[in-house]
């Protein structure tokens, strides 16, 4: 890994396109400010990882055998519409 | 094109049908190409199956329909990316997790799918400053307690 020392206001860019400054470092929170082309996403990394997570786990669950969410659905919305209509 | 698939067994792959992610979804980069099939006995759950990896497959369910409020706002270089001229020609799908522990029906909606209908080009969005997390228990939002469900579900899956 690249490490680099920043005071506050001072940039690094990354490529072309996209620069990261340090706007302010308090205690022990640093905020950033990032320039980036629109197309480039940019995320929390905690945020991405637990979507990254959910994504391994829901492909992992070995479902080949599950054969009964539709009826599970139909109980559900049949319960929905019974409360909706008392 | 043909395609073996655990869930369908052999089945065969118009390539009109295959829904490109040219960043893949997040966390399998590497697969690009999928096809959504429909379920008779899981209605309305679906399957993103990849056509590269017979083995990978997501469940996937329309969001808006245990969430009708369900909203988000789709900045204008996606929508450019995937080649869609306006929201309204966006097809949305939350992928669905069958929690291991629980065997609770979770969807993500931090995460949506969103599929260009014109381009069949889709992409995973993360959604920032949301009220979404990536597990939203799907019964318990349609407002339904269901007394010791999903138990039928949670049967089918096989211990490790």
């Amino acid at each position: 890994m690249l490490v680099l020392t920043r005071k506050s206001g001072e940039s690094i860019r990354i490529g072309d396109e996209i620069t990261v400054t340090v706007m302010e470092i308090r205690g022990k929170q640093v905020r950033l400010g990032i320039e980036a082309p629109a197309e480039t996403t940019v995320h929390r990394e905690e945020v991405y990882r637990r979507v990254q997570e959910e994504n391994r786990l829901a492909a992992t669950a070995p479902l080949r055998d599950i054969d009964s969410l539709g009826e599970i659905w139909r109980k559900v919305e049949r319960k929905k519409n019974g409360r909706k209509g008392s | 094109m043909k395609l073996q698939t655990p869930r369908f067994g052999e089945i065969d792959v118009d390539q009109a049908q295959i829904i490109s992610f040219p960043s893949g979804v997040i966390g399998f980069p590497q697969v690009r190409q999928y096809v959504l099939l429909e379920d008779d006995k899981n209605a309305p759950f679906q399957w993103l199956q990849a056509v590269e990896d017979a083995n990978l497959r997501f469940l996937v369910i329309n969001p808006f329909l245990f969430r009708k409020d369900y909203e988000f706002e789709i900045p204008d270089p996606i929508l450019e990316q995937i080649g869609a001229e306006k929201p309204e020609d966006v097809a949305v799908l939350a992928i669905v997790t069958i929690q291991p522990d629980t065997h609770r029906l979770t969807a993500n909606l931090q995460g949506p799918v969103v599929v260009a209908g014109n381009t069949r080009i889709a992409k995973q969005l993360v959604l920032v400053s949301t009220p979404y997390h990536t597990r939203h228990d799907i019964l318990e939002e349609m407002g339904v307690k269901m007394e010791a469900e999903p138990v039928s579900a949670g049967a089918a899956i096989e211990k490790p």
